[in-house]
Order: structure tokens, then sequence, then C-alpha cells
């Protein structure tokens, strides 16, 4: 294990870096509505070619890109394999006993798997081009509205982006401790079941015990500086949309719209 | 034990990808030597500290252990059995309810007993100056933060391994525990084990090892005796690393028109016998302090040295 990859951000100062999070965040979902509903194959043209351009937009280099949505490429992997298998119509095309693969089942893999990874990249382009911050920050604009039915929003994003933040701090801790307990003979690969429970408790109680205590001193931080929840907190980085966002919302807009057209001329 | 580096390299980012946390670092930690490694933050210590154990292997170059190269299934076994690790903040790999079950972890999973572990255990804490009668059934998160982290070492000592690699075992201790935990080291380094220091403080490198390796940058800059690397201030300087207490007073004193024969000192009791040999006859006192005036007072407790080079504060 070198390195863990979650929602890893790429500095950058590309457009699509610079455009207000909500923006990516609601053009992403409307983005990935639109993969599922354009219609095979012609519809898949544009949802390819939208997705292109909003890699280049971001010069985000393709290693990272591929480095990024690698893990989810199980999941591609796994929708084209049971469509494969599980479509039955059509002529078959080959046979190996009873699983069969017909034409129909490959052109129908093959669709969903393009509307797959164009979901996968999507999302991973904006975690790629967003600080975990601004996808907080984003989200809890968007779900504000909710906070007039009583639902405590700000307090939510405040936990969520605590939680990120300190994702990196553990797991760095918990790969040394797992070092130093892989010194004292316990791997958790190896030996019977109850030494394995063992080994895992080993890990698990010094992970907790490091939670704690960074909760406890970030929270004595949070309250030196006078932190209070609730309704009034202001931001320090005020999201405000710019020219960048309003290209971005034409662009996407105008790309909604050829979808839509080709869904419905169908 | 033995431990060779052979041109190691290593990178986070898998070979041949990234920054390199160490490039063709090689160096020779001889049987029974005491080593203290030296370097600015990010400077690859820890990388240094990990490889030597086995807890990673190298990219490309050998790490030998024993005579046998920790790419190997077996050296790599090896190693990690005979090799002690005892990481930065060893406190935080306690998990038992009970210091002595904590303690005797190690041994457990080498395949002792219950009782030949217990008695391993009682033997290492003794080992670190705790009393195993008082503290043997104590939950180790009831105890003061350089107990605890006697007690972790004791988890790795309790596995009697022949060498010990210990990353900034003082950081974030207050003198007294700092001071206990190098007279644990000199103690096993007393032993016979081969004991590998990194430390932020010159001083405590300067007090006890015999053999200093620099890194910056993932090289290694400089690599022999105290003395030897010492006396590249310059050099050290410029790698964002200082000079013992007692080396930087007496270049200051030598400014000043003191001259001091041979080496420079690098503890504050050589420093202390350099400056009385000087004042000499002309001043009385000074033959008070001369009757200790033996080379190298070998046996007498570490001079805990604090000025400037404190090591990491926080807990
Ligand atoms: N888990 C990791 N993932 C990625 N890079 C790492 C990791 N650990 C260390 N590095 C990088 O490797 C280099 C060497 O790090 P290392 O921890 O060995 O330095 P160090 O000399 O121990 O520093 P310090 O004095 O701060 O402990 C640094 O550039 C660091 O950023
Ligand atoms: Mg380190």
């Amino acid at each position: 294990m070198r390195r863990i990859a979650i929602g890893q951000y790429v500095r950058g100062t590309s457009p699509v870096h610079r455009m207000d999070p909500r923006v990516k965040l609601v053009a992403c979902l409307a983005y990935m509505v639109s993969a599922f509903v354009a219609p095979a194959p012609w519809g898949l043209v544009p949802v390819l070619a939208m997705l292109a351009l909003a890699i280049a937009a971001s010069r985000v280099p393709s290693r990272l890109i591929a480095r990024a949505s690698g893990p989810l490429a199980f999941f591609v992997l796994l929708t084209v394999i049971t469509n494969l298998l599980v479509v039955h119509e059509g002529t078959p095309v080959a046979s190996l006993g009873w699983l069969v693969v017909t034409d129909v089942g490959v052109a129908s893999a093959v669709v969903l798997g393009v509307r797959v990874l164009a979901l996968m990249l999507a999302g991973a382009l904006v975690t790629l081009t967003t600080t975990p911050v601004g996808i907080t920050d984003g989200t809890e604009r968007l779900l504000s509205p909710l906070a007039r039915l009583g639902v405590p929003v700000g307090e939510l994003a405040t936990m969520v982006s605590i939680a990120i933040r300190f994702i990196p701090t553990l797991s760095e801790e918990m790969r040394h401790v797992m070092t130093a307990q892989a010194a004292r003979g316990a791997a958790v690969d190896e030996g019977s079941l109850a030494r394995r429970a063992r080994v895992v408790v080993s890990l698990i109680v010094p992970l907790f015990a490091s939670a704690l205590r960074h909760a406890e001193g970030l929270g004595d931080a949070m309250e030196a500086r006078c932190y209070v929840g609730g309704e009034g907190r202001t931001h320090y980085h005020v999201l405000a949309l710019r020219r960048v966002d309003a290209a971005g919302i034409a662009v996407v807009a105008a790309y909604l719209a050829v979808v839509v057209a080709m869904a419905v001329a169908r | 034990m033995p431990i060779t580096f052979e041109q190691v390299t290593y990178g986070y980012d898998g070979p041949g990808a990234g920054t390199r946390a160490l490039d063709g670092v090689s160096l020779t930690i001889a049987d029974g030597e005491f080593v203290g490694v030296i370097g600015h933050t990010g400077s690859g210590k820890s990388t240094l500290a990990e490889l030597a154990c086995a807890a990673r292997l190298p990219d490309a170059g050998r790490v030998v252990v024993d005579g046998a190269p920790t790419a190997d299934r077996r050296g790599r076994r090896e190693a990690r059995r005979r090799v002690g690790y005892v990481m930065q903040y060893p406190e935080r790999q306690l998990f038992a309810e009970t210091v002595g079950e904590d303690v005797a972890f190690g041994p457990r999973n080498l395949g002792a007993s219950r009782d030949e572990a217990r008695s391993a255990a009682r033997e290492a804490l003794e080992l670190v100056g705790l009393s195993p009668d008082d503290l043997i059934d104590a939950s180790p998160f009831d105890l003061s933060g350089g107990q605890r982290r006697r007690v972790a070492l004791a988890g790795v000592l309790a596995m009697r391994p022949r060498a010990i690699v210990a990353d900034e075992p003082t950081a974030g201790l207050d003198p007294q525990a700092r001071q206990g935990v190098l007279d644990i080291l000199r103690d096993l380094h007393g032993r016979g084990v081969t004991v590998v220091m990194v430390s932020h403080d010159m001083d405590h490198v300067a007090a006890l090892a015999q053999h200093v390796v620099a890194l910056a940058h993932g090289r290694v800059i400089a690599d022999g005796t105290p003395a030897e690397v010492f006396s590249r201030a310059e050099e050290l300087r410029r790698a964002g690393l200082d000079v013992p207490t007692a080396a930087r007073v007496a270049r200051d004193l030598a400014a000043r028109g003191y001259a001091f024969a041979g080496e420079v000192p690098l503890t504050l009791d050589a420093l202390a016998r350099a400056v009385a040999a000087q004042a000499g006859p002309s001043a009385p006192r000074a033959s008070a302090a001369s009757p200790k005036s033996g080379p190298e007072s070998e046996s007498g407790p570490t001079p805990e040295l604090e000025p400037g080079s404190g090591s990491g504060g926080g807990r």
C-alpha cells in the first residue's frame, strides 16, 4: 500500500478548476442522467464528446484520470460481463456450456459499459478539479433549502468536510501502526482465525484511539476560536458565479439540449 | 547484526515514478554499532528506517540484513524477526487491555507459550526501567506519556531483537522522559544490540552514536564518525542541519582566541574538559575538574543538552 487516492484533488488553473463547485456538481449530475437517457447508439456520440471536451478543458493529465478511476474500472467490467451473460435475445455468437453470448448481448454490454464509464469519469473529473472544501461548500449551498425543513445542513457539511480532511492523516497513522505491529510478528494474512482476529484488534484499537485524540484536539481548537454551529455562519470563500461559470453553463445547456432533442426525436 | 544498503532507491509513487524518497543510498551498519541518522524534514530518514527493518522493500538496489537480502522471502522473514522497529510515537501501537498483554504480543506472535511470553514481558519491562509488579496489570491507556513510550519500547524488546531501529524515539517527550529513553538505548547498545536511531537532535546523536549518517533529499551527504561528520559544519548547515551545541560553543570560543587541539569537542563534557585544560594552571579551580580527565568518558550519564535543538513538540 503506497498512497491512498480518495477524492484526490489535482491543483490547476483551468476553466474547469475555476468553475463554481455548485455549477460543477449540478452539471455533473445532469450529465450523469443524460448519459443514461441518451438513445443508443448515436446519442452516445454527444455524451462522449462532452466528456472529452470537459477532460481536455480541465487539463488534468490523462494518467491521473486513469489512476483516479482505476478502482472504478472493476464496476465497468462487472457491468459488461453481467450484460454479456444475462442477455439471451438475438443470435448466439459464442457459447461455453450453458453460457451463451448473443450479438444483442454484446451490443447492450458495450452500450451500458460506455454509459457507466462516462458516469464514473464525470464524477472523477469533479473530484479531481474541486477541493474537498469546495465540494462540501457547494453541497451545503445546494442543500440549504432543506435547512428550512429543519435539516442541519451546515453541521452535516462541516462534519463531512472534517471527515474528509482526516482521511489522509488517519490512513498515514494507520500505515505506521500496521508496520509496527507487523514488526511485532502480527500480519493480518497469517495464522489461525483467533490470531488474525487479535491482529485486527491490534490495528483497530490504535485507530480509534488516534481518531479520538484528533477529535479532542480539533474540538478544543475549534472552541478556542469560538466555533458555534447553526444559522448565521458566513463563509471565508464566498461562492459567486463568474464568467467561466456562465460559459460552462452555456456549454452544458447546449449539450443537454442536443441529447434531449435526440431522445425526443426517437 | 550487520545491515547494508547497496545503491538503494525508493519512491512512494512506485518504481520510476514521482520523486524519490531515497536515491542511490549505500551504507553499512556494522554489528553492534550505534548509528545516528540525521537529516532535515522529509530527507528520507523514516523511509530508511522502514527499509532497514524490511517493512518496505527497495525499488532498486538491495538491503542486506545479516547476509540475506530483504527482497527474498526468507531474508525478509528473518529481518522482521531480528530487527526491532520502534516507530515514531510508538505509544500509538498500544492496544491491549493490560501492559503485560501488550508487551507479550510480539513473543506470542513468534510462537512463545503464554508463560514464556509473560516472562519475556517482565524482563522487557525491567529493561525499560518499569516495575513489572506495579504495571503489568495496568491499562496502557492510564499511564503517562513517558511511561507509555517505555511500554511500547518494551513491546519491541520483548522479542529480543538483535538490532533495533528507532524513529525519533524521544520526540514529544519532556526532558526527563527523553533522558530515560536515551539511557535505555545506550543500555541496549551495551548489551551488544545494534542500534539505529533517527534523530533531529544533534546533541543526542553526538552523545550516543559511534557512526553518523546524514541525509539530504534522499541522498547520503555525510557518513562517518561523529567527529568526521560534525567537522563539516558548513555542508551540514547548507543541508538544514546543525552541529552539536558543544561544537557550536567551541567554534565561538575558537573565534575568541581559544585553541582546541585535536578534535572539536562534541559533548558538553568534552568541551568542559577542553576548556579546563586551556584555563590550565592559572585558574586554580580547574584542577578540581581534572581528575576525571580520562579520554572520552564512556560510562558517565548522557548529558541532557537542550538549547536550540529540541526534538519536536506537540504530543
Ligand atoms: N506515505 C507516504 N506517501 C507519499 N510520500 C511519502 C510518504 N511518506 C513519506 N513520503 C515522502 O518521502 C520523503 C521522505 O519522507 P520521510 O518520512 O522518510 O522523511 P523524514 O526524513 O523521516 O522526515 P521527518 O523528519 O519529517 O520525519 C518526503 O518527501 C515525503 O514527502
Ligand atoms: Mg520521519
